[in-house]
């Protein structure tokens, strides 16, 4: 199966269940009437959108239609998909083509820190880049080992220390490493730890400011998060972000059924671009943020109906 | 941080009083407000709908409209439903009588199965129990050394295996299990999308090779929506026993517990929250209905702080304290205890309408570190003798901490108050006549300028104001 093949797949079963809950709004026909707009609700919510923001989104296009005298509800959708759009930041930079830059992955634990990581230098060490990784996670077991087991299969070197070694003197090694060899891209894998742990979050910190301090490079500090999460997510990023000072975003296991309604939220409130998405657990299960692609997935595509 | 739904009912029945009586659109919109709080908490959509229905039933009885606190009344029945649909008390897990036992674990990739499965062992091995580890995570790169070395932590076997078939693992696991002589085999498996067909049935072939006593559902409390569709086709395709909810450390409201209740109809056994081995504790209903109404959860907290503290040190102290010598050490001591449990804002956070004092800003949160950089400043003696003290080493520690030195001298106030108060409060134990007297003394005259020890910035009023905020 080649790469656009598998990544196509990765989306269409995630779209699959949500665009058969749009169909069913589209086979009710195109009349726009209050029962129309409660299953928009409905459909919002259920993507993780949130409430309080499905609110806001539902009463603005409502007053929208009703002042634009849009003709049906596909006028509305397409109304829609724009919206969800112009929420999106554009990214200024893309901190793994520009280089030479250094990027830090940060996140809860379980988000698919390591995964990213291991997908990412396989993606840029294929487009011709010299890559390295630093293993930061020295807390969780056998995390060292999984990102080993990453830099073998795409091939790059990576710079660790024992379990249980401080993160940021492994970050401190990583950059002399990176310098040394003449690294484009180097890629650090920190350890998951949950917002609301206010030492892990200081420790964080610390690496952070390590790195911005020590390099050279471009420093980018990245969140990846998991389209699972709930409206928990938007705490997640405010915290993360305060105590780091985020660059962007990534959304992992978008192959399921869960549509990341939760990265609208937290873009709209933080202003954050999102870099890449996952959607699996090979090597290649990775791709750029397509603001449209993922209205679409969110709505549901006409086309497809 | 959201406004506890308490709060928001407040603010909707205040001015309603004087009326003396609600009517059905003061309580449609105490339901709206309800319905946010469900759907902020991940409660999914499906379920909020038809709770707020069955609520709103019952809140629409004539006991409840006239009644002169409505509000309480509301919030009441909300936390009982909520209680009810989460069920009963955890039943208890029976073994049956074959050797090995077998718990079999599954989940979506990241929901913490294989750290929820050391845990598991280790609660069991704690109950007498001979658990074996069984690692058949042949995808995740390293994954079985995770679990070995997690393994190794708690001294509980586990069995890894030169196979790549996960079915073949488990049955090796538990021939290795009779061949040394464990009670219990806990199979840990790899991370499953519920619509990734292949591993579903995979799932399903390593079931049905190993007949466990029990499978185990590991469930992220910070899951969103899809949960319930995530739940459901494990149900299906596994037909699992229990849900054991991970990373409750964090301030996830959970509601996706409940979704999974009432959809499935299977209960929730364990909450796993932190990292440590031993942190896999029984699920309570009452508690996790207030978790997601957002009404504080002191229990929990308390619980959580007597865990984290040292028993050594707490034995030092509790002797110093006994005889009113207690020195600037403690003092450090009790400010990292709180730190420790989460700070301040969490503690505040776990009071109902904690919340509220938080978000007005109306809590120093940093006091108490301000206060260890100063502690931090003097020399051991320094801490351990305050009445050393005098003018120039105040001035140097206040260089040293590069604070004023009437910062300085505030602390020292403070540790001086506390001491005192805390040998007035020993000085009652001993004599029921002291403490009347002191006691007495303590409510009236000093109100509001007394500093509790270890809760700097907050005073007695700030407290009083939570008390009352609670009685509300």
């Amino acid at each position: 199966m080649g790469f656009f093949d598998r990544m196509k797949q990765g989306m269409e079963r995630s779209r699959t269940e949500f665009r058969e809950r749009m169909n069913l709004l589209l086979k009710r026909g195109p009349e726009v009437d209050d029962d129309f707009w409660d299953d928009l609700e409905e459909t919002l919510i259920l993507s993780d959108v949130g409430a309080q923001a499905t609110l806001r989104i539902v009463d603005n296009l409502r007053e929208q239609a009703t002042r634009k005298a849009l003709p049906d509800a596909y006028a509305v959708y397409d109304m829609l998909k724009e919206q969800i759009q112009d929420i999106f930041v554009k990214p200024e930079v893309n901190p793994f083509e520009d280089t030479p830059s250094t990027v830090l992955f940060v996140g809860i634990n379980g988000a698919g820190k390591t995964t990213t990581v291991g997908k990412i230098a396989n993606e840029q060490k294929a487009a011709g880049k010299k890559v390295l990784l630093g293993g930061a996670d020295t807390f969780r077991a056998a995390a060292i080992e999984q990102l080993d087991v990453w830099a073998q299969r795409s091939g790059v070197e990576l710079v660790t220390r024992e379990r249980g070694a401080d993160p940021a003197s492994v970050c401190y090694d990583t950059i002399e490493r990176a310098e040394a060899t003449g690294t484009e891209l180097t890629l650090i894998d920190t350890a998951g730890r949950l917002h609301t742990s206010d030492d892990l979050m200081r420790e964080l910190s610390k690496v952070v400011r390590v790195v911005r301090k020590r390099c050279k490079t471009p420093v980018y500090t990245v969140l990846v998060i998991d389209a699972t999460t709930g409206q928990n997510g938007l705490n997640q990023a405010q915290m993360f972000n305060k105590a780091l000072d985020l660059d962007g975003l990534i959304v992992t296991k978008l192959d399921g059924t869960a549509k990341g309604g939760i990265a609208i939220a937290i873009s709209h409130e933080l202003g954050l671009p999102i870099y890449k998405i996952g959607v699996g657990e090979s090597i290649e299960d990775l791709r750029d943020f397509d603001a449209a692609e993922f209205a679409n997935g969110l709505i549901g595509d006409e086309e497809d109906a | 941080m959201l406004e506890s739904l308490s709060n928001k009912l407040q603010g909707i029945f205040s001015g309603m009083r004087s009326k003396g009586r609600l009517t059905e659109e003061d309580i449609n919109s105490a339901m709206k407000e309800i319905r946010m709080a469900l759907l902020e908490a991940d409660v999914n959509f499906m379920v909020v709908k038809e709770f707020v229905a069955k609520t709103k039933e019952r809140c629409m009885r004539a006991e409840v409209l006239d009644s002169l606190n409505p509000t309480q009344n509301v919030v009441k029945i909300v936390l009982d439903e909520l209680t009810e649909l989460l069920g009963g008390e955890s039943p208890n897990f029976n073994f049956s009588s074959r050797i090995p036992n077998v718990i079999m674990m599954v989940g979506l990739q990241g929901s913490g199965k294989t750290t929820a499965s050391a845990k598991l062992a280790y609660l069991l091995k704690k109950q007498n129990h001979q658990p074996l580890l069984c690692a058949c995570d042949v995808y995740r790169p390293a994954a079985i050394d995770q679990l070995e070395t997690l393994g190794n932590e708690i001294g509980v076997r586990v069995y890894r295996s030169e196979s790549k078939d996960p079915v073949t693992i488990a049955k090796e696991g538990i021939r290795d299990a009779i061949d040394s002589m464990r009670d219990v085999v806990i199979i840990d498996t790899a991370g499953r999308l519920h619509v990734d067909e292949d591993m579903m049935a995979e799932a399903e072939a390593i079931r049905d090779a190993v007949q466990p006593e029990r499978i185990y559902m590991v469930v992220d409390a910070m899951t969103g929506q899809d949960v319930v569709n995530v739940a459901q086709a494990f149900a299906e395709r596994v037909d699992f026993d229990g849900v054991i909810m991970s990373k409750m450390d964090g301030d996830a409201r959970g509601g996706g517990a409940l979704s999974i209740r009432q959809v499935t109809g299977k209960p929730i056994m364990y909450i796993s929250s932190g990292e440590k081995p031993d942190s896999l504790e029984a699920f309570h209903p009452d508690r996790m209905a207030k978790r997601i109404l957002g009404m504080g959860d002191m229990v929990s907290f308390i619980e959580n702080a007597v865990a984290s503290a040292d028993a050594k040190v707490e034995e030092d102290e509790a002797m110093r304290m006994a005889t009113g010598n207690l020195n600037l050490n403690d003092f450090i001591e009790i400010n990292r205890r709180i730190h420790k449990v989460g700070g301040i804002q969490k503690m505040v956070a776990a009071l109902p309408g904690g919340d509220k004092a938080l978000a007005s800003g109306k809590l120093d949160t940093k006091a108490l570190d301000r206060m260890e950089v100063i502690i931090s400043s003097m020399t051991a003696e320094e801490r351990e003798k305050p009445e050393l003290l005098n003018g120039s080493r105040r001035l140097r520690i206040a260089k040293g901490a590069g604070v004023s030195v009437s910062d300085v001298n505030q602390v020292i106030k403070k540790f001086n108050e506390a001491k005192k108060l805390i040998k007035r409060q020993m000085a009652g134990m001993n004599g029921m006549s002291t403490k009347n007297k002191k006691g007495g003394k303590k409510g009236k005259g000093r109100r509001g300028r007394l500093n509790m020890p270890g809760i700097g910035g907050m005073s007695v009023n700030d407290l009083k104001n939570l008390q009352k905020m609670m009685d509300e």
